[in-house]
């Protein structure tokens, strides 16, 4: 055992001298290793710090953008992979009170909308909490913002090949909300990005149809339900949101031959600030053939109607 | 430069898209003031006023905490508030922060600074100091589904207090 350990202890002083001398140039090699590890590191944690992924939902296609989760001190590179979720949620409680700006980038094979958000009358740090609901092939996307009670844009056109335009609206609950209008039906990913805090949402088309019509949309109110062509019976849910004087919303609903069948005045809870969100519901006779529901307010000019049109047929029993 | 139509407040042009411009009284009769509650801060209203997409404007808004007063558009100019182009082409429009359903923006500071500019209206432009022509934004003749300045507005103080300052004046 003493010999063995001598021998050992030898044989070890050997391999260490062997190691000694090739080691001057194997630790040249490992401290360059070193070097560029620590590089590598550093920027990956940057981008750790710049990027923080989120997505969840099916993987339809592998997606382009690397997500980067930290947790338990560690850092988890993923792919976000563009999705068709119905629903998503992320952010942080207080990381900022109000949307700054909505920005629209053209990418291969994808366009993004940048949402921009201020704390304090600053650009906040991180992305407030949001939940986002994306209905399969209905065309929009809803992400709504409870801590972000002010905006600096309130809508805003895209003219993309398949984003088309945004709006801003106060929520019924309190916050915001911001709904996304797509030309068709679409897949998305969305992405949180900090210093300044930063929500993007990429859209790629997807290959089916939409299941459901786009929202009517006129130049100060947008109808949200019903859609155009909806087979409606009594009472009727009318939600969508505007920007009419005094936050008045007149809905009329009138026949075929222009008898009005229904009608009804209800306030949306802003229109100074950004749009303001209504809903009632609206009692009406059956009626045949098909009617419009006119939802809108009178101009402050002259009293004429302007507003969002919707043809719906009757659905109800006795129609 | 354009100049304003009353003294001690703040002039915020409206968007021209938002407003007729005119050569009142010269081209039309003013013998009317219309009372509006803005459903909004006042900030809010003088911003919106001038924003090109807005299609709605008033000639002066009042702030519920000081009375303070803004104006938007000139009274010679049509402001677009009545939704009824008769009573816009001979009336002005005074807009009033704050909220139909919520009387403790009708502070007392707003009355009477409200009530100041009205009576000041009056005697310039000879409107009589009844209900018949200052009115509310709900009496102006259909089409209208306007219901302010709503329930908690105090016609009975508001016309109390004109009639003190246009006799003052």
């Amino acid at each position: 055992m003493p010999e063995g350990s001598l021998a050992s202890k030898v044989g070890r002083g050997a391999v260490r001298r062997r190691s000694g001398r090739c080691g001057l140039r194997a630790r040249h090699v490992a401290v360059c290793m070193l070097v560029l590890l620590i590089l590598l590191a550093a920027g990956c944690a940057q981008a750790g710090r710049e990027e923080q992924g989120t997505g969840t939902g099916e993987d339809t296609s592998g997606g382009e953008t690397r997500q980067e989760k930290t947790s338990e001190g560690g850092t988890e590179t993923t792919e976000a992979p563009f999705t068709a979720a119905p629903e998503m949620s992320g952010g942080s409680d207080g990381t900022a009170d109000g949307t700054r700006e909505l920005a629209f980038e053209r990418r291969e094979g994808y366009e993004r909308v940048v949402i921009v958000f201020g704390s304090g009358g600053g650009l906040a740090s991180g992305v407030p909490s949001w939940s986002l609901s994306s209905p399969e092939g209905e065309g929009y996307a809803r992400i709504a913002f409870p801590d972000v009670e002010v905006t600096l844009d309130s809508d805003g056109g895209f003219g993309g090949s398949i984003l088309d335009n945004f709006y801003v609206v106060r929520a019924p609950g309190g916050g915001l909300f911001v709904d996304l209008y797509a030309t068709g039906a679409f897949q998305y990913r969305v992405t949180e990005l900090s210093d300044p805090g930063r929500l993007v949402v990429d859209f790629r088309p997807a290959s089916v149809d939409l299941s459901y019509p786009i929202p009517v949309q006129a130049q100060r109110t947008v109808v949200f339900e019903p859609r155009p062509r909806e087979a409606t019976k009594s009472p009727l849910a009318v939600s969508g949101y505007s920007r009419n004087p005094e936050a008045s919303n007149t809905i009329v609903l009138v026949d075929a031959d222009g008898s009005v069948l229904a009608r009804s005045t209800v306030l949306s809870n802003d229109w100074l600030d950004t749009w303001g969100y209504f809903e009632t519901t609206l009692e009406f006779p059956a009626f045949e053939g098909t009617a419009t529901l006119r939802v809108g307010a009178e101009s402050a000019r002259d009293g004429s109607f302007e507003g969002a049109e919707v043809p719906v047929t009757y659905g109800g029993d006795g129609g | 430069m354009a100049t304003i139509d009353y003294s001690n407040f703040v002039y915020l042009p409206a968007n021209s898209n938002n407003y007729t411009p005119a050569d009142r009284p010269n081209s039309a009769l003013v013998d009317k003031i219309v009372i509006h509650v803005a459903q909004g801060s006042w900030s809010s209203a003088l911003n919106w006023f001038q924003n090109p997409y807005a299609g709605v404007s008033a000639h002066y808004t009042v702030r519920s905490s000081d009375g303070f007063v803004g104006q938007s558009v000139r009274e010679k100019d049509i402001g677009w508030h009545a939704g009824n182009w008769n009573y816009n082409q001979t009336s002005i429009g005074i807009e009033h922060e704050g909220y139909v359903s919520d009387p403790k923006w009708f502070t007392e500071a707003m009355y009477d600074s409200s009530a100041r500019l009205s009576a000041y209206l009056c005697n310039k432009y000879l409107i009589p100091i009844d209900r018949d022509h200052i009115v509310g934004h709900v009496e102006v003749p259909d089409p209208n589904d306007h219901y302010d300045p709503g329930t908690h507005w105090n016609w009975y103080k508001y016309m109390d207090y004109v009639l003190y300052y246009a006799t003052l004046v």
